[in-house]
Order: structure tokens, then sequence, then C-alpha cells
């Protein structure tokens, strides 16, 4: 309740974001040097290009779906702080019918990528040999992702309309449907982890996983939606509309779960370490020999250290430059993390990142950069219509 | 009433008595108290109060606490007592953080519990002096020291009533 706060009686629609030719001109220049760096790795590095395409893939997936994600969360909980930052957040979800369709692309890449696509090479049991089939394996995916953009396009939808309508019923029907979500999205986020990453090792199970690429999506999530938010209120309407304690809140958060983070990651480390089955041993043994290990013990430190005891302090949480730098550290945390559960796969010893990640990396980033100006520039920047609004403006549930 | 070192202004307004704290500071005084009867947000920066030494008593003992765990386990199983446990080395400091993690929060929860109690004069047989009942219920005090370099303490009276108190105590 700092004394010099504003007080909010009605909140201005900012309307969408008026997106500049040029800067549109620039994200669509990103992407296309980064697929064609893509394709030029694919020529001279088939399996490289592939393992690239799936850390990116995965990253921004989790990116995608963390929108959804998030919404959902805070409509289920009723909660204030989020709702003039929910619409930044719900625009992360346009990128999701981009992703299946570069899931058809990867549709290529399964035999570089997965050994189970070589039926001589592993010998399964006929419901395992089913279960891990290309046409399956496929359908299951577009059936997730089907799902998630039916509930994106579900709650999102309403999340529009009330800016027009004003209806708070539209509210009551979200936090119904976000309900739903949670259940299936819990469920079917575990099993594209599992379907994705971990059956690049298809003999090897961690019933940990699809909890330790959640605490990955939920973490880089708010560092993303940090990001945006605080470059939003620089240079747009925002900046007059969302406080300084909603910075502060998302800080708050990125801190928080950096904790679950890392609590997950090390019981599932621990565990497979401490039983030391070599069934399970052998993905963790590939992933912390000959120099994988370093790059291992940078994971705790970006995604965990940093982000914990810099946001400590309640004036860091909300400070620009602090939060913008540890949110990109966050992010660099999760893209290494995938990065680190990718490629020992295919590499006794670590490579380092090279153009080929680094141009893949550029494609993905465009894409969810293209996504996200053609959704801030089609709807409003904030949930004008959403009753919770003024009460959050007005920092009310600080009180 | 013959030694009274605080004039107390009894506020029935959250509102009120915020601004009023924030306009004591202002004028430079120090020393204030405040008694609520829920938490304010903001109002220790209202009042220009220092952080109390109850989070680096927690800080230190958690740490403290660790490193004890962490002692203790490497002390029991490499040390005192080592048994093979599956090949492992004696001294394997993954099996020794949970460990390490629940006497660094078992300590620091109990010092942190102990030193706020502490800190809050709270413990078992003390008498408090009430100001007001209902300071318990709906009513908010700001106690401003009668030693102010300089100032009389009509008005400091004066200053309270302006501020929209209901009612002047000494204390």
């Amino acid at each position: 309740m700092a004394m010099e706060q504003k007080v909010f009686t009605a909140v201005a629609d900012p309307g969408p974001l008026a997106v500049s030719d040029r800067l549109r001109r620039f994200v669509l220049g990103i992407t296309t040097v980064g697929f064609v760096l893509f394709l030029l790795g694919l020529a001279l590095n088939a399996q490289r290009a592939w393992a690239a395409f799936l850390v990116n893939y995965f990253f921004f997936l989790s990116i995608g779906v963390g929108g959804i994600f998030f919404a959902a969360l805070h409509y289920v909980s009723g909660a204030f702080w989020s709702t003039p930052v929910r619409r930044l957040a719900e625009g992360f979800a346009a990128y999701l019918p981009i992703a299946a369709a570069l899931l058809l692309a990867l549709l290529a890449g399964l035999g570089q990528l997965y050994g189970w696509t070589d039926h001589d090479r592993f010998h399964f049991g006929p419901s395992k040999a089913a279960y891990l089939s290309t046409p399956f394996f496929m359908g299951r995916l577009l059936f997730y992702l089907g799902l998630w953009m039916l509930f994106g396009w579900l709650i999102i939808g309403n999340s529009v309309r009330q800016d027009r309508l004003r209806d708070p019923e539209l509210t009551r029907r979200n936090a119904r449907l976000s309900a739903a979500f949670l259940v299936l999205f819990g469920i079917t986020f575990y099993l594209a982890s599992v379907d994705l990453l971990m059956s690049l090792e298809p003999t090897w199970f961690s019933t940990m996983f699809g909890v330790y690429t959640f605490a990955g999506l939920f973490l880089s999530t708010m560092a993303t939606l940090a990001l945006i938010t605080l470059t939003v209120r620089r240079h747009t309407a925002l900046g007059e509309i969302i406080q300084d304690f909603h910075v502060r809140d998302i800080g708050t958060w990125l801190m928080a779960f950096s904790c679950f983070m890392m609590y997950i990651g090390f019981s599932q480390f621990m565990l497979i370490w401490y039983a030391n089955l070599p069934l399970e041993a052998f993905f963790m043994i590939k992933r912390t020999e000959n120099g994988w290990q370093y790059l291992l013990a940078a994971l705790p430190v970006l995604k965990w250290v940093l982000p914990f005891i810099v946001l400590m302090p309640d004036a860091f949480r909300g400070h620009p430059k602090v939060l913008r730098a540890v949110a990109v550290g966050v992010l660099l945390g999760q893209w290494l993390d995938l990065f680190w559960i990718v490629y020992p796969s295919f590499y006794e010893h670590p490579v380092v990142p090279t153009w080929i990640e680094l141009g893949t990396f550029l494609g993905f980033a465009g894409l969810f950069g293209l996504a996200l100006l053609n959704f801030y520039g089609r709807f409003s920047m904030l949930a004008v219509g959403d009753p919770k609004l003024l009460y959050s403006l007005n920092g009310g549930y600080l009180k | 009433m013959g030694q009274a070192k605080y004039v107390v202004g009894l506020f029935a307004d959250p509102h009120r008595f915020e601004h009023a704290c924030s306009a004591a500071t202002e004028r430079g005084w120090r020393g204030l108290e405040a008694y609520l009867p829920y938490p304010l947000h903001g109002i220790e920066r209202a009042l220009r109060l220092r952080r109390s030494w109850v989070t680096a008593a927690t800080k230190t003992a958690l740490l403290v606490g660790a490193s004890l765990g962490m002692t203790y386990a490497i002390w029991t199983s490499a040390v005192d007592y080592p048994v093979n446990i599956g090949g492992k080395p004696f001294n394997s400091w993954p099996a020794f953080v949970p460990v390490l993690f629940e006497s660094g929060v078992i300590i620091g929860a109990f010092t942190n519990f102990f030193s706020l109690l502490y800190s809050c004069r709270i413990w078992p047989g003390r008498r408090v002096r009430v100001i007001d009942p209902r300071l318990t219920d709906d009513r908010f005090a700001l106690l401003v020291p009668l030693a102010q370099k300089g100032v009389r303490q009509e008005e400091i009276e004066a200053f309270l009533r302006e501020q929209g108190a209901e009612d002047i105590r000494y204390e």
C-alpha cells in the first residue's frame, strides 16, 4: 500500500498492439534465416539438425501450452494478481497451431531421432511395440495438441469475448472449463513429454519425468511472461496500467517455481542414483560422464540458484533490469536442460551448440514471435472486461 | 500517569491512521509505535521501522542447521560407523542432501518461531497492559514518544487530533 499509488476507477481499453511493419519484417527475417540455417544443417548433418529441432520444438511447445495453463490456473484459483497480465500469457497459445504443423515436419526426422523406429534394434513386447509405432505416436501427439488447442480456443475465446460483453458469467464458465483442462493437461503433457523426450531412450523410464518437464514448462512460461510484461510496459499504454507490484508478483512466482524445479530435478536424479538399477541408471550415467557432468552442473545454477538468491530481496523481484536478466538466465537454463536430455542420446562427448542449434532456435523463436504478434495485434492487450481487473489494478489483493 | 512516555492517538479509520503514520514520520518524528488489530500492508514503511532481526536470526539458524545436519550425516555414515551401501562411497553427498535440507528447515523454522515470540515479548506468564481493549477489534493506535526534540506535548496532541484521532491517551 504505497502512499503514491494510483487509484483506478475505470480502465481505458489499450486495444490491440500496433505492430509496425518493420517489427513484423524483422521477425519474419529471423524466421527465414533460422530455417535456412536449419535446412543447411539438415543437408550437412541430418541427425544433429533434427536433435536441434527437437530441443527447440519442446522448448517452445512448453511455453505455448504454458500460456493456457497459466490462464486456466488463475481462472480456477480465482486469483486477482494475474488478471492484468493474463491476456499476455494467453497469447502464447497462438503458437500451438504452428506447433501442430511442425509436428508433421518432425515426422520426417523420426527415423533420425528415435531408435524405436528401427524394429530390429529393440525387441519389445507386443503392447510396447504397438505403443511405440509411428502411426500411434504421431496420432496421439496430434490428439494432445488438438485437445490443448480446443481448450485454448474455448477458454481464450471466452476471455476475449468478455472484453466486449463484460459478462461475469464468462469468468465462471471459464473456471469450469479450466478445471477440466488442468486435469487433462496434467495427463497429456506428461504423456507428450514421455513420447517426445523419454522415448529417445526407449528402454529407460522415470515416473518423475513428466513432472520434471512440467516444472520446466512452468518456469519457462513465467520467465517468458516476465520478459514480455517488462517489454510491453516500456513500449505500450500498458505501462500505465500494469503496476510495479504485478511485476513483483511475476518475480515471486519465478522464484517460487525455481525451488519446485530444483526439488523435482534433484528427486529424479537422487532416486535413480541411489537405487542404481542398470535399467534406470544408464540414462544418468550417459549424462554425467565424458564432460556432460559440467553441463549438468550448470542447470541448478541457472534454474535455481540464480532466481532464488537474486530474487530473494523484495526490491530485486520487481526490478526490471534484474528480473529481465534472471528471466533470460532461466530460459537459457531451460534450453540447456532440454539440450542435456536430448543430445547425449546421440553424442558420447558434449558438443558445443553452433549455428545449427542457434539457427534452429532463431527459426522457432521467429515463428513464436509471429504467432504472438498476430495474437496481440488482433485482440486487446488487456482483459478489460474481467470483473477482477479493477480490484487487481488497485492492489486490492495486497491489503 | 506520572511517567507517561507516549502520546497515544486512537483511530477508527485505517486510511486516516496510515496517513497519520506517514505524516508523523515526514515531520521527522522517530521512535513511533503502532498497535493494530490486523496487519496493514506497508505500515512498516510508513513508520520507517528498521527491518527486524528475526530474518537474520532465521537465515543464520538455517545455515547452521543445514551444516550440522550434513556434518552429522557424514560423521555417522563415513567416519564413526561406515557401512557399505550398494558399493557407493561412504561419503556420498547426494544421499545426504535430504538430511541437509530437513535439518536446515526444522532448525530454521523453530528459530524463526521462537525469535518472533521473543522479539514481540510474548512468553508464558507475561502480563500485557492493553491500552484499549478495542485495539484487538477495530481501533488503531499510534504512539508518539513525548521525548521528541523541540516538540511540545500539546503540539503532538494537536497533530493527532488534526489527523483524525478520536481519542488521546497517555501511556
